[in-house]
């Protein structure tokens, strides 16, 4: 599929040029955001080491990321068989993580999301909000002082 | 609402495709299985709505403190995996 140069107006980010290959597609949308299906990773020095998954289709609608080891150096989880199938992974290596932060203005209490990573199929532009069962982790555990 | 008594063993559809069974019963905790296609996800409701309020919550347009973006820089510190 040829890639297309396109181009977006954020509120965050003001205007983004990207190629319609860039695009990352979340077949069953982010719980609570199911209506926007493609999104963008932008990365930009400035706000470095976050990321954010910017909505193509909503303007107003981005997630801050992070690596979650860039955090938790032990964090680990086994990816749940159907949701390997569902992303169409066949190795480790084509998956990238980024876990969901809520900033606050207060940087103690600014939290991330270890219980429902983010899993990218970084080779077929697939991504899926995975929810970990059966771990301890939390959807606000504190960011800082880790 | 509909209401149904149901027995452990026994099911109910929806639709032709998505089946409920109760597995079992023992005193206020009931086994539950569930049938569906894939496409119909399903989820425990207040895990759900818990990950659906976090993620309002992460979406909202806040300014990124300087001072967190400094702490989270792996040379400041010792996180770096």
């Amino acid at each position: 599929m040829p890639a297309v140069d396109e181009t977006l107006q954020t509120a965050r980010f003001g205007k983004v040029a990207f190629k319609s290959t860039d695009v990352v597609g979340f077949d069953d949308g982010i719980p609570g955001f199911e209506h926007l299906k493609r999104f963008l990773l932008i990365e930009n020095s400035e706000f470095e080491p976050i990321k954010f998954f910017q909505a193509v289709d909503d303007p107003n609608i981005s997630f801050p990321l992070l690596p979650p080891q860039a955090v938790r150096s032990n964090y680990h989880f086994e990816l749940p068989t159907k949701e390997r199938r569902h992303l169409e992974l066949e190795k480790e290596e084509e998956a990238a993580v980024f876990c969901m932060v809520t900033i606050d203005e207060d940087p103690t209490k600014s939290t991330i999301n270890l219980f429902a990573p983010v899993v990218i199929n970084l080779l077929k532009r697939k991504a899926a909000q995975v929810i970990l069962f059966g771990t301890d982790y939390k959807v606000d555990s504190p960011l800082l002082n880790s | 609402m509909l209401v149904f008594t149901r027995k452990a063993g026994q099911s109910l559809m929806i639709g032709d495709n998505i089946t409920i069974k109760v597995l079992s019963v023992d005193r206020d905790q009931i086994r539950i299985g569930i049938s569906a296609p894939r496409k119909i996800p399903v989820h425990r409701e207040e895990v759900y709505r818990a990950i659906v309020n976090q993620n309002r919550l992460a979406s909202r347009p806040m300014a990124l403190p300087k001072d967190l973006l400094a702490k989270l820089k792996p040379s400041s510190g010792e996180k770096e995996s």
